[in-house]
């Protein structure tokens, strides 16, 4: 499928790419492991020195059948466990089988083949020795007791417990060490060209990819390629994390339902070539280490063939506005953002600015794809989402998403202030709200992990499939909800709320599925529209700053009427206006005799937009439509930015949370 | 070209299985229909053994748009396990195809009836099929009406060209090749604006594999296959 052949593509493309051989993509025949321990030995096979290594994760070349062992004896080809590796791990109260004989045939066998290597012959000759737990107890890596033992666990107290104690797995606070991973560093003394470490070195790796090819000789029909390739009988996994059990392609159900029928056995149902296979996970390893969004299990992706970067959908625009290390081209990082002034437009200019430099770094037929990848069980892996651009198309989609849904969305921002340190305030950009807050406002508490994954997966779309994508009606119709009522959580999470309703809202209706019933809404407060909802909403936000106001003066804390009344408004807004108008009399005393001149204004704005109502729509007391929460936040808004232009600041939400 | 019908076919779910995903059990759909697929709708429409349906052309007519759902798919021996099917939402095409009598059975010689096969395929496509018709797996139910391939605007009119790398095309059943094997064809998609031109069996951008034998079923006049007269009747 296309899939496959896009990730084995780039692949390609990575392997040729100028980086450091540690961040490559794994090569074929290879896997990554934990070491916990380090050889050195010299060319001709003598033990020279042994060290504990600490989270070293490290590439070492295997077979497929040991790529995917659990347990039973099936070696790895060079660096293995002391089980495989030691022939004298019994005679040190090893308890388990050992697997010596397994291990050092084929490793004999690939010394022995065309393709065999200085390093792996040094290494053969030093295993052979069976010395490897004698040295490693001589020098101090493992420890036995007095009966020739292994130590299980460390109880001395006197000497400073062994780094071999903390960096192996235990159980029952016990270290087994057969479980210890032996790397190998051969040195020899005149090369200086190839790294020691046999983990770091690619002359290595090729000579066992050689070897392998040259041990398979039963070809078949690849669905991926086309062609005739040896067929890989067991897929990788691990793709998302070292420990990771889900494969993309299992074909192990042969008492299922999954194949059998038509076909007997998995590889009459599909076989894909096993290089293509190992490659293309490989990349597809590479590329979530290095660029995915993980949502609990779930990991979205979004790349470039090419290997140039890509802005993955499903993260926060926030996030890319205020990535200090981007990998961006510096000619896109033109403008700064002057923080002290209005924030909310120039955040929508610089993340246009931002995506604008994404898309230049791009050729035209640069490919792009996106996949989302889910597992329902532990050891299977879904494609919950899959789809190729052109660059284009995909910046046209995410300019679409970035215009229509945005609005004013709740964020802190760390400012250095006059002592230098660092204050958080809240400030209000115009940009699209992250599926993460999405899906937090629609749902709140109830928010479990599978509900956060299936949002993402029925937002995903909509963001990079453009204006013809309309968004699921349902998700908006649980946001609005929730911002209606103002208990939905503390007073940052309300906020936060009624910014991404009011986006989704406008957002919606900007890709509305019924061409007729498109409306476009501005983020900028307009005082010409007399719809009966928007115009409840304006009134609602007058009515919340004159208490906010005479609450701040008089020094108490209390959530303000309008807050409160919220939910009954959005229901019957006739008759809770005549409560909240009641309600407001003592405030508005209250402000007669210090701010006479802000309860002025106040009270020409109200009669202002009780004028504007049409004849008899205000005393219909109907249920009111999201487009209320618009008029409600766009004149919040238009206070604040007002009041924080001029030098009399009073009203306290200008302060962090 | 003789015998030859075209029709509308649209449904709210489509699975047009990737065989690769297949036998992990995470089952997810091409992007567009393969031949097996159209084929296995024109079965359902009208289908003898005498008859082997050619499919000439198939028009995407709405923009493809994948939608994912967890299921809970059965279990060989009782119980459910866990999956998630991505799914085509809300498809419709346009195929126009036609059919040529079965060489390989000469034994149903006698009911290769000039006409007669074909005012019944019309008459059952103006009813909707003979059969339920299914767009790739069973649970996506679909549904057909008569119609003039062409008319009407599609989504991928003006995309020159859309490339889908190496698709599953069809099998090969012993009874339309002639040869005792299952065989799975194979084919580099590309679709020309809107338009798929499948290759057929024995053009040479059909790739072809073996998957393993299989004989054909052995149909006879009055033991086990109405004769197209006594069908023509029955309708």
């Amino acid at each position: 499928m296309s899939w496959m052949q896009r990730l084995y593509k780039t692949y390609q493309q990575a392997s040729a790419m100028d980086l450091p051989d540690a961040e490559k993509p794994v090569p074929a025949e290879h896997t990554i492991q934990n070491a916990h321990i380090n050889i050195v030995i010299d060319k001709d096979g003598k033990f020279r020195r042994a060290s504990v290594l600490e989270k070293t994760q490290i590439i070492l070349p295997a077979t497929e059948t040991s790529q995917n062992r659990t347990g039973n004896d099936t070696p790895h080809a060079l660096a293995d466990t002391i089980q495989y590796v030691a022939k004298d791990y019994n005679d040190f109260g090893g308890e388990k089988k050992s697997f010596f004989k397994t291990y050092s045939n084929q490793l004999k066998k690939w010394c022995d083949s065309e393709f065999t290597h200085p390093k792996v012959r040094a290494i053969l000759t030093y295993i052979t020795k069976g010395r490897v737990v004698a040295d490693l107890v001589e020098h101090g890596v493992l420890f036995i007791d007095s009966n020739k033992q292994f130590i299980r666990s460390w109880n001395n107290k006197d000497i400073e417990t062994p780094k071999i104690y903390s960096v192996l797995p235990k159980t029952k606070g016990a270290i087994d060490p057969r479980t210890a991973l032996i790397c190998w560093t051969v040195e020899i003394d005149n090369d200086i060209l190839t790294s020691a470490d046999t983990w770091k070195d690619p002359t290595l790796f090729q000579s066992w990819i050689d070897y392998m090819g040259s041990t398979q000789v039963e070809k078949g029909f690849c669905f991926v390629s086309g062609d005739q390739q040896t067929i890989a009988r067991l897929h990788p996994a691990k793709l998302r994390h070292s420990g990771d059990k889900a494969k993309l392609i299992s074909s192990n159900d042969t008492d299922g339902l999954t194949f059998n029928g038509r076909f007997l056995d998995a590889v009459q149902a599909a076989s894909v070539g096993s290089e293509i296979s190992q490659n293309a996970h490989g990349a597809l390893r590479w590329l979530i280490s290095r660029q995915g969004y993980k949502n609990e299990d779930q990991i979205t992706v979004a790349w470039a063939v090419s290997g140039k970067p890509v802005p993955n959908p499903a993260k926060d625009s926030w996030d890319y506005l205020n990535d200090e290390n981007d990998d961006l081209p510096s000619a896109a990082i033109q403008s700064t953002v002057d923080l002290s002034t209005d924030i909310g437009q120039r955040a929508a200019l610089k993340l246009k600015i931002l995506l604008k430099g994404y898309r230049q770094n791009l050729d035209n037929t640069d490919q792009l794809s996106i996949i989302c990848l889910d597992s329902a069980t532990p050891g299977r892996m879904a494609i919950v989402y899959y789809r190729e651009f052109m660059p284009d198309e995909y910046y046209e989609a995410l300019n679409s998403w970035h215009e229509s849904f945005a609005w004013f969305q709740r964020h802190l921002k760390e400012i250095p202030n006059e002592k230098g340190k660092e204050k958080k305030i809240t400030v209000w950009p115009q940009i699209a709200p992250s599926p993460f807050s999405i899906a937090q406002a629609a749902y709140g508490k109830t928010l479990s992990p599978e509900l956060k994954k299936q949002v993402l997966a029925r937002i995903l779309p909509c963001i990079v499939e453009g204006e013809n994508r309309s968004f699921p009606f349902d998700i908006v119709q649980s946001c609005m909800n929730r911002a209606c009522n103002r208990n939905s959580g503390d007073k940052w999470e309300w906020e936060r709320n009624v910014g991404v309703a009011c986006a989704l809202y406008k957002g919606f209706f900007a890709r509305h599925p019924q061409k007729e019933k498109r409306r476009f809404f501005t983020m900028a407060l307009d005082e010409k529209n007399s719809s009966r909802d928007y115009l409840y909403g304006r009134l609602l936000a007058v009515a919340e700053n004159l208490e906010s106001l005479a609450l701040y003066v008089a020094g108490e804390n209390r959530a303000t009427t309008a807050e409160r009344y919220m939910q009954r408004f959005a229901e019957r807004p006739f008759s809770a206006w005549r409560n909240i108008e009641l309600a407001l009399i003592p405030y508005k005393d209250r402000l007669r005799k210090n701010r006479a001149g802000f309860l002025n204004l106040r009270n020409k704005e109200i009669s202002t937009i009780m004028d504007s109502f049409k004849r008899d729509e205000f005393v219909i007391d109907d249920k009111l439509s999201g487009e209320f929460l618009l008029g409600y936040h766009c004149q919040k808004m238009a206070y604040q930015n007002r009041e924080s232009n001029t030098s009399e600041s009073d009203n306290a939400e200008n302060e962090g949370v | 070209m003789r015998n030859s019908i075209s029709f509308r076919l649209w449904g709210q779910y489509a699975l047009f299985t990737d065989p690769i995903t297949k036998i992990g059990g995470e089952k997810c759909s091409y992007q567009v229909p393969t031949y097996e697929a159209i084929k296995g709708v024109l079965k359902s429409i009208y289908w003898k053994p005498t008859i082997i349906w050619h499919i000439d052309k198939v028009r995407v007519l709405k923009p493809i748009r994948t939608q994912t759902k967890g299921t809970k798919p059965l279990n060989w021996n009782g119980g459910n396990s866990l999956a998630i099917y991505t799914f085509l939402h809300e498809v419709e095409y346009q195929v126009e195809a036609h059919f040529v009598w079965n060489e390989n059975r000469p034994e149903l010689k006698a009911d290769r009836v000039e006409g007669k096969h074909f005012t019944i395929a019309k008459r059952m496509l103006e009813r909707g099929g003979r059969q339920d018709i299914f767009l790739g797996t069973r649970d996506c139910q679909g549904y057909v009406e008569p119609c003039k391939f062409g008319e009407g605007a599609g989504a991928y009119d003006d995309v020159d060209e859309l490339a889908f790398n190496l698709m599953f095309h069809s099998f090969g059943y012993p009874d339309e090749t002639g040869i005792n094997e299952l065989q799975a064809h194979f084919w580099i998609a590309k679709m020309k604006h809107g338009i798929l031109e499948f290759p057929q069996a024995g053009d040479e951008a059909l790739i072809s594999r073996p998957v393993r034998p299989m004989t054909a079923k052995v149909f006879d006049i009055d033991k086990n296959q109405k004769s197209v007269e006594n069908e023509e009747i029955a309708i």
